[in-house]
Parts: C-alpha cells; sequence; structure tokens
C-alpha cells in the first residue's frame, strides 16, 4: 500500500466509529448538493425556462425526497442498533440517544412533507428553483444537528445552519413586498436573538469552563447559583425563546410566518420549533437539572404568558396563516408546560407532544397549500373558506380532523398529547398550571372551531374555486391524517417509544 | 362470555356507516334506507341485553376488559349494570325514530347527516357502558363532535352560535374533569402503586374529604353543564331550539342523561362524602332548576322552547331523586332519566312534525287542530300527560318515587319540588289547549294533513312504552334495583363520615 496514505488511513481510522453517529445528517448533506448540482446540469439543456418561469429544476424536487427518506432509513438504522450505537461522538460534540435519534425521525418526516406538498406549490407558482431544495435541506440537516448537539458550541452552528436557511425562504417570492419584510424583520429579529444566546454561552463558558452539556451540568452542580451563572442561563432562554416564540418573544412570529411561503411556513413551524425546542430540552435537562428550582418557576410564567397570549391573539385573526402563527405560539407554551413538569413522563410527553404538533400543522398547512391557487394563496377564513367542505369533501374532513386535533379532541394526535402533558403537570403537582393550560385549550376552540365552522357551516363568497390537488400532495395529507390518526387511536406504541427515548435525558445521564 | 358483546353493540354504528357511504351521495332516500336499517338492527342487536343483563349478578356484568395503553395503565374496559341497561335500550330504541323523523326535515347533506347520526351513536354508547374514566372521557368528547355538527349544519337560524356554544360549555367542563381524574388516578397511584384508570379500583380507595370535595366539584360542573343543573344550563335552550328535530330528540333524550348518569355511576360513588357534605347544595339547586324552569317553560310563546325548559325542570326532579340517597328516590330518579328521554323525546317529535306542517313554532300561530288531526290530538295528549305525571302513565311513578324518596330526607324539599309538578300541569295543558282547542284562527292551520305513516310509525312505539311504564314499571324497577341499592349502600355507608344517620345538614336558604 503506498506508505503516502498511511496519514489519511489513521485519520479515517480516528473517526470511523464517529461517521455511524451522522449517517443521515451526511446523507441529507450530500443529496442537497446534489439537487444543486443536477440543476446546472438542467440549464445547460435545450428547454429553459419558460415565460414567467423561475428556473428548471426537474431533478432536484425528487433528489431531496430520495435524500431525505434514505435519511430517514438510516436513523431507522440508528434506532434498532441503539444500544450499540449510544454515546458521545467527535469529542462529544454529537450525542446519539434515542432523544435526539426519535427527534431526528420527526424533524425528517416533517421535512419529507414539507418536500411533497411543496412540489406542487412550486410548480403552481413557477418558483422551479433548485435553491430551494438546497435551501429546505440544509435546514433540516441543520435541525438534525441541533437535536443531537451535546455541546453549546455545536449547537450554535447547527441553530445558524437552521435559522439562515430558513431566513432566505421566507423571502423566496421576492417580488412581494410582504415577503421581503417578513424576511427582514425575521433576519433582524433572528441575529438580535442570536446575540443573547451567544452572550448568555459566552457567560457559562467563563463560569464552568467548559462548553459540554454533560461537564457543565457538573460544574453547575445543585444548591446555590452564582448570579452570574443565572444570567448566563437567562440570557440562553431568551435566545431560545425568541426560536421557539415564546411570549414575550413571539412578535416575529406571525408576520414571518405571514410572509413566507404557505409549505415553508409549516415547515418553520414545525421543524424549527421542535429542534429548537429539543436542544432548549436538553440544555435544561443535562446542564442545568441541578438548578431545577431556579428554571422552572421561570418556564411556568413563561407558559401561562404563552398560552394565553398565543389563544387569545389568534381568535382575532382571519388570515388562517396568522391563525396558525398564533396556535403555534400556544402550542409552544404546552410544550413548555411539558418541560415544567421535569420529569420522565413530563420529557415523555413532551417528545410526544412534538410528534404529534408536526403531524397537525403539517397537515393543516398542507390543506391551506391546496386551497391556494396561482398567486394568491387564500388564506382568508372568512371569504376564502366558507363552504369548502362541499367543493372539498375530503380536504374539508382532513381539516376538520386537523383543527380537532390541534383543539384536543379524541381521537387524535393532539387529544393524546394534551392528555400526556396534563399527566405529566399533574403528577409533577402543578394542577393549577394544567387548570390554566385547560382554560387556554377552550379558548383554542374557539378559533379551531371558526375553520371549521366556514368549511361547513359557511358559503362561499362571490365565485367558488375549485382546486385540483397534486397527487404529492395528496401522499403528504394521507400521511398527515394516518399519523394524527395513529398516535390517537394507538397511542400506546408511541408513547412507550417516547418513553424509552427520554430514558437517559435527565441527571446527567448524557455522559459519555 | 367470548363474544365482544357490549364492542359490537358500540361499534356496530361504526361499521354501518361504512355501508352507508358506500351509497351514492345523490340517492337521498336509498341512504335513509340504509341508516334506518342499521339502526334497526342495532336495537335488535342490543335488546337481548335486557335478559343478559342478570339483576341478580355481579354489579358490572357483560365486561371486558383489555389493555390498550399499557404505559399509563388504560384499559379498554366496559361493562353495564342495570341502569346502563335500561340507557344503552333507549338510545337504540330511538335511533330508528330519529332517523324516520328526519325524513323529510333533512334534504340538505343527506349522506353526511347519516354519517354523523351513526358516529354519534357510538359516543353515546360508549358513554355508558365505559368502565374505565379514560374510556369514558374519549368517548364523551367523542360524542361532541358530530353533535356539533348536527346542530351546526342542519339547524335553525342562530345554529352557529348554538353549536359553538354547546361546544364550548361541554369541552370546558370535560376539560376540567380530564385534570379531576388525573388528579384521582395519580392519587390513587400513590397509596397503591398501581396506574389504574378503572372504576372498580377507584372506587376501593378512600380519599380524604378536602380532595373529594374538590373532585366532586370539578366532576360535578362536567355533569351539571350536560344535565344541565341551574345556573349551567343557559346553552340548552338554544341548542335545543336551533337544533333540527332528530337532533333536539337525541340531545333531550339522550345526552342530557349522560350528565345525571355521570353523576350516578363516576361522580357521587367516587367521592360520596364529598356528595353527602355537598347534598343541600345540590339538592338546592336541583329545586331551584325545578322551578325556575318551570316558570319560565310558563311565559315561553315558542312550543320548542317551552318543551326545552321543561326539561330543565324535570331534569332538576332526576338530580333531586339521586340525592335522596335511599332507594326510592334514586328508583324514582333511574325512572324519571327513562321517562323523560320518552316523553321529551316525543314531544320533540311533536314539535317537529308542527314544524314540517306550518314551518313556525308559536304557539300563537295554532288553535284549533284537535279537529283537523284527531290522531295526532290523541297521541300529543297521551304525551303531554305523561311529561305532567298522570297517574298510569310513566311520568307518574318517576315523579312520585322521587318525591317520596325525598320527603323522607328532606320533606321542605320535596314540597316545594311538588309545586314544580303544579306548575308543570299549568304549562303543558295550557300550550297543549292553545294549540289543539279552542277555533280555529289561522286559515292555513284548516287543512292540515293528520299524522302519516311514517310518523305513526315515530310516535306509536314510544307511546306504547309510556303506558307500559306507567301501568306496568314492576321489570324496570327490578332490573335496576340492585344496582340502585349498591349505589346506596355505597354512598350511606363508606369512608369518613359513615357514622350518623341521616346526615342532619341545614339547607342553604
Amino acid at each position: 500500500m503506498n506508505p503516502e496514505l498511511q496519514p489519511l488511513i489513521d485519520a479515517y481510522r480516528l473517526i470511523d466509529p464517529s461517521l455511524g453517529a451522522i449517517v443521515p445528517v451526511v446523507l441529507v448533506s450530500l443529496f442537497s448538493i446534489a439537487a444543486l448540482v443536477a440543476d446546472l446540469f438542467e440549464l445547460g439543456t435545450t428547454r429553459g425556462p419558460a415565460e414567467g418561469e423561475e428556473g428548471l429544476a426537474i431533478m432536484a424536487p425528487y433528489l431531496s425526497i430520495l435524500g431525505v427518506v434514505l435519511g430517514l432509513v438510516a436513523i431507522v438504522w440508528q434506532a434498532l442498533r441503539l444500544d450499540v450505537m449510544a454515546g458521545s461522538y467527535f469529542n462529544g460534540m454529537i450525542i446519539v440517544d434515542g432523544f435526539g435519534v426519535f427527534l431526528t425521525a420527526v424533524i425528517l418526516v416533517g421535512t419529507l412533507i414539507t418536500l411533497l406538498v411543496t412540489i406542487g406549490y412550486c410548480r403552481r407558482e413557477n418558483i422551479q428553483l433548485a435553491e430551494y431544495y438546497y435551501l429546505v435541506l440544509m435546514s433540516a440537516v441543520g435541525m438534525m444537528l441541533l437535536v443531537q448537539s451535546n455541546n453549546l458550541v455545536m449547537i450554535f452552528a447547527a441553530l445558524e445552519l437552521m435559522s439562515v436557511g430558513v431566513y432566505v425562504l421566507t423571502g423566496f417570492r421576492r417580488r412581494r413586498a410582504r415577503a421581503i419584510e417578513g424576511a427582514l424583520k425575521y433576519f433582524v429579529l433572528g441575529a438580535f436573538s442570536t446575540g443573547f444566546l451567544v452572550y448568555g454561552m459566552a457567560l457559562l463558558y467563563g463560569l464552568t469552563g467548559t462548553f459540554d452539556l454533560a461537564a457543565m451540568g457538573v460544574a453547575v452542580g445543585a444548591g446555590r447559583a452564582s448570579p452570574l451563572l443565572l444570567a448566563g442561563l437567562g440570557l440562553v432562554l431568551v435566545g431560545f425563546g425568541f426560536k421557539v416564540a415564546l411570549v414575550p418573544f413571539h412578535m416575529w412570529s406571525p408576520d414571518v410566518y405571514q410572509a413566507a411561503p404557505a409549505p415553508i411556513t409549516g415547515f418553520m413551524a414545525t421543524g424549527v420549533k421542535t429542534a429548537a425546542f429539543a436542544a432548549l430540552a436538553r440544555f435544561l435537562m443535562t446542564s442545568f437539572d441541578g438548578l431545577a428550582s431556579q428554571w422552572i418557576p421561570v418556564l411556568w410564567v413563561l407558559a401561562v404568558l404563552t398560552m394565553f397570549v398565543g389563544n387569545v391573539a389568534a381568535i382575532r385573526q382571519d388570515d388562517i396563516k396568522r391563525m396558525l402563527a398564533y396556535s403555534s405560539i400556544a402550542h409552544a407554551g404546552y410544550l413548555v408546560v411539558a418541560l415544567v413538569a421535569d420529569s420522565a413522563l413530563g420529557n415523555a410527553a413532551f417528545v410526544y407532544y412534538l410528534a404529534a404538533y408536526t403531524f397537525m400543522t403539517l397537515g393543516a398547512f398542507a390543506v391551506v397549500v391546496a386551497l391556494g391557487v396561482s398567486g394568491d394563496e387564500s388564506t382568508s377564513i372568512s371569504r376564502d373558506y366558507g363552504g369548502v367542505a362541499y367543493r372539498h369533501p375530503m380536504l374539508g374532513a382532513a381539516m376538520a380532523l386537523f383543527m380537532f386535533s390541534l383543539t384536543g379532541i379524541p381521537p387524535t394526535a393532539g387529544f393524546f398529547g394534551k392528555f400526556a402533558v396534563f399527566s405529566a403537570a399533574v403528577d409533577a403537582g402543578h394542577v393549577g398550571l394544567a387548570v390554566l393550560m385547560v382554560f387556554a385549550s377552550v379558548i383554542s376552540a374557539y378559533y379551531y372551531l371558526r375553520v371549521v365552522v366556514a368549511m361547513y357551516m359557511g358559503a362561499p363568497e362571490g365565485e367558488p374555486v375549485r382546486v385540483q390537488v397534486p397527487a404529492m400532495a395528496v401522499i403528504a395529507l394521507i400521511a398527515t391524517v394516518v399519523g394524527v390518526l395513529a398516535l390517537g387511536i394507538y397511542p400506546g406504541g408511541w408513547v412507550d417509544l417516547a418513553r424509552a427515548s427520554v430514558a437517559g435525558l435527565q441527571h446527567g445521564a448524557g455522559l459519555p | 362470555m367470548s363474544v365482544p358483546y357490549l364492542t359490537l353493540i358500540v361499534f356496530l354504528p361504526v361499521l354501518g356507516m361504512a355501508l352507508v357511504a358506500a351509497v351514492p351521495g345523490t340517492r337521498h332516500d336509498a341512504i335513509r334506507r340504509m341508516t334506518l336499517a342499521v339502526t334497526i338492527a342495532h336495537f335488535a342487536l342490543s335488546l337481548p341485553l335486557w335478559w343478559l343483563y342478570k339483576s341478580s349478578g355481579a354489579p358490572y356484568q357483560l365486561v371486558e376488559r383489555r389493555p390498550w395503553i399499557t404505559a399509563f395503565g388504560i384499559d379498554y374496559h366496559l361493562g353495564v349494570d342495570g341502569v346502563t341497561v335500561l340507557l344503552v335500550l333507549l338510545t337504540t330504541f330511538l335511533m330508528p325514530l330519529a332517523v324516520l323523523a328526519s325524513w323529510r326535515y333533512i334534504d340538505q347533506h343527506v349522506k353526511e347527516y347519516h354519517l354523523l347520526m351513526l358516529l354519534l351513536t357510538t359516543g353515546m354508547l360508549g358513554v355508558f357502558v365505559a368502565l374505565d374514566l379514560f374510556v369514558f372521557y374519549v368517548f364523551w368528547e367523542l360524542m361532541l363532535v358530530p353533535m356539533y355538527f348536527i346542530i351546526g349544519i342542519w339547524g335553525g337560524e342562530r345554529r352557529i352560535y348554538a353549536a359553538v356554544k354547546f361546544f364550548l360549555y361541554t369541552f370546558i367542563g370535560g376539560l376540567l374533569m380530564l385534570v379531576a381524574i388525573l388528579v384521582l388516578y395519580f392519587y390513587h397511584y400513590n397509596l397503591t402503586g398501581t396506574y389504574s384508570y378503572a372504576l372498580t379500583d377507584l372506587l376501593a380507595i378512600d380519599v380524604p374529604l378536602r380532595i373529594q370535595l374538590g373532585l366532586f366539584l370539578t366532576f360535578g360542573l362536567a355533569f351539571a353543564i350536560k344535565v344541565p343543573m341551574f345556573p349551567f344550563h343557559t346553552w340548552l335552550p338554544d341548542a335545543h331550539v336551533e337544533a333540527p328535530t332528530a337532533g333536539s330528540v337525541i340531545l333531550a333524550a339522550v345526552l342530557l342523561k349522560m350528565g345525571t348518569y355521570g353523576f350516578y355511576r363516576f361522580a357521587i360513588p367516587l367521592f360520596p362524602d364529598a356528595a353527602r357534605v355537598l347534598l343541600p347544595w345540590m339538592a338546592t339547586l336541583a329545586v331551584i332548576g325545578i322551578l325556575y324552569g318551570a316558570m319560565v317553560a310558563l311565559v315561553q310563546p315558542n312550543i320548542k322552547k317551552l318543551v326545552a325548559y321543561s326539561s330543565v325542570s324535570h331534569l332538576g326532579f332526576v338530580m333531586l331523586g339521586l340525592f335522596a340517597f335511599n332507594v326510592v328516590g334514586v328508583q324514582g330518579s333511574v325512572i324519571q332519566m327513562i321517562n323523560h328521554g320518552l316523553s321529551t323525546g316525543a314531544l320533540f317529535f311533536i314539535c317537529g312534525m308542527l314544524y314540517e306542517r306550518r314551518h313556525t313554532y308559536e304557539i300563537e300561530s295554532f288553535g284549533g287542530l284537535s279537529s283537523v288531526m284527531p290522531v295526532f290530538a290523541t297521541i300529543f295528549m297521551i304525551v303531554t300527560l305523561s311529561s305532567i305525571g298522570l297517574p298510569g302513565l310513566n311520568g307518574f311513578v318517576g315523579e312520585f318515587l322521587i318525591l317520596v324518596g325525598m320527603f323522607q330526607t328532606h320533606p321542605y324539599m320535596a314540597g316545594l319540588a311538588t309545586v314544580g309538578v303544579i306548575l308543570a300541569a299549568y304549562y303543558m295543558l295550557r300550550m297543549f289547549g292553545r294549540v289543539m282547542f279552542g277555533p280555529i284562527d289561522d286559515e292555513s292551520n284548516r287543512g292540515l294533513p293528520d299524522l302519516g305513516r311514517r310518523e305513526l310509525a315515530v310516535l306509536v312505539p314510544i307511546v306504547i312504552v309510556i303506558v307500559w311504564i306507567g301501568v306496568y314499571p314492576k321489570p324496570f324497577l327490578d332490573r335496576t334495583a340492585p344496582s340502585v341499592e349498591r349505589f346506596v349502600e355505597h354512598v350511606t355507608d363508606s369512608g369518613l363520615l359513615a357514622v350518623e344517620e341521616p346526615i342532619e345538614v341545614e339547607a342553604p336558604r
């Protein structure tokens, strides 16, 4: 063998065991680049973009779907080998554990559904640019790394990778003033919040001498905390609060959700939220478990504020994307309730809720996309949703199902998610918080029902529009409907999975 | 028993939905016939319950128990007692009639309507037979959705308002109850170390009075909204008046029973001490409901509203009987649940028939109908008298037992409630008189057709049962007696306050 290759082989031997940990990430990254490169060849072909068309991405959509599917296969492979693979890799940067694997799978399923919905959308809106798919996949890579990060630096890098992609996607319909405004707002506020995050991380590093989450947990210890340490924790909470849109850090989200293309809004509402929430949970459970008594009251207040502000503000919205934006704020509040419980049950509820939330929210957005027409997303509930259920019985029924699931009516995923969160809260002695969550849910029932009322009991305004739902979007809708019902009717297996996935999360169990 | 009989009863309507869904949406009559066939088959299937349930046997019979969500200790757990049997049969008995009564009234979105009716049946039956509190809650919320659609799509002018109000009222009560269920569940876990939502397990533990009070009030709120007890009744007139005929019938006959049944099966037995401590308050609310409902009914110019308020009054009697905490009173209460289902159900059917002829519910626009519709007048008379509680008809049996039961423990409450009986006679008979007797003022009333065959098929079966219970209630009382005795026994000598007898508590003024 060529001796000059020896150092390379040694290096490979060194990282070889680590490679298995990032197979899904690598696969998705490779295919995102492949999508971009394939576009270059297509542009050289005889058929250029037609009048009014942007780009000519033919392969990109399918390559990206393939990449995500392969990523999912790899995740399943990791999940099956979890007992041998669990541990930390790349000098503690990446951790493979049930929590990460479960939520990575949720994110990839969400990405897949987003892509399926996107294809028809892009064709309708004449946005055939490979960059779009590249950015979706790269954001997904950021999300995957975020849920598997075991180090603050890694968390920061992954968060940025995810965010930058989404900033651009928000403004993708660049000829619209609203899209530009939304993207700019998102970018500026996002950068601002990152500042908080980095400053907090710097403080924590200065005080504990490490970026590693588990080592930080040891250094933080239990008992009394210095004010500076709490300041660092607070700043990091603010940073994450922006990303997952907790009140009072939520101001950006309705504008941004409205500005972004509808499939991307769904992607942001689920993927970004799942990933950022996962990192926050891991950070709190691993590094600051000893100071739980310090952050639980803070999260308690944030949860109540988020639930009520989100739900009350949603009542007044006529634009369904804005309504869903506020609703997703409210759901962030419910997720925080699960974190407040600070128990194995609470974490299982948290993970389960994220999966349920992903299915029902993406499903709702899939319907929103399907009901739009070229150049007009038709998002006014009072104007565009009147009598929809009779023009499109299947879309209407699916939307009703998602709305009932978001409300929390059995037998849907949303119901069992809420039930699990209630259980965790009551178990941890936060009965008052559970009761507040009940009142918040009742408020939410009102505006979710408005959509159902419009679809089933309203009449169309003006000439009713019939839409053709693309085959890919039909697949996405079926997948989300099945997901919502499967998680709701047979939650047992999913709950066991969620419980197993969070087994190692708490009490410094993330140590290598 | 190896055949999952209760599961079959509960889920047959869902199977029926598949059959109805297979019929093309434009063939309205075929859809109606198919649904009718399904509901009749369903009634036939559930009828053996009457004999399969042995009143001398175990407290809960035909029990099915299979693990569902093991991590939370949730079982798919069903079972019936004597009271459940009657309520299940009442439901399956009324469904075919409800389908018949909708034959002409529902002419839009016919397929959706019948699918929802079947789904509603499953939800209602599930609530009655569930023995696991989680399963109970699931069915409790499940039946909310179809009823919401039935009111909201096929209802009257203010249907959306009524539907949303109905939904939100029930939903908030239900969710709070869910939290209470969880509190009880974790309390049980802390005592015994096992996770269980099974009613039988939760009945076995002693809960301190302080917790009992909180939980009883929370459960009670959910059920009181459903009953509805004063002051949680405000959704009822809206929902009743706006709902289509069959919706009103099912709402009155079955859905309201879920509230009283919830008290009977869950709230009172689970928290007997709290129930006894709160007895004066509950009884007072029941009496207020009786008198208030009756007085509001007195001034209603609208037949449907009048019947709706009479429901508030009648359900007050049911609650009063339950809280008598003696066998006579509770027996009366149980019989009264069935009676109210039959007579108020029939009254709503009758309202619907009047509406189909004249498109109005205003008492003013009728008058002298007995001369043009003699058969209708006869049946209407019987139903009215049954609702008033005339001896020989079913209403008398229930009200009499309730008053006797209550008189033994709280004579003044019984005395006040009697005023409600008198008022009921006044407003019902006055309404009947203004609609059916006197001169025919309005020319459009002159040519009204009498009942057709379909309408007779709706009303005659109910009238038969009304007379049966009135003349020979023994089979009904026998079936429920052991269950009722167990209920009374459990309430009066379990737990912490099992000393004084009967408890002397001052009633609030």
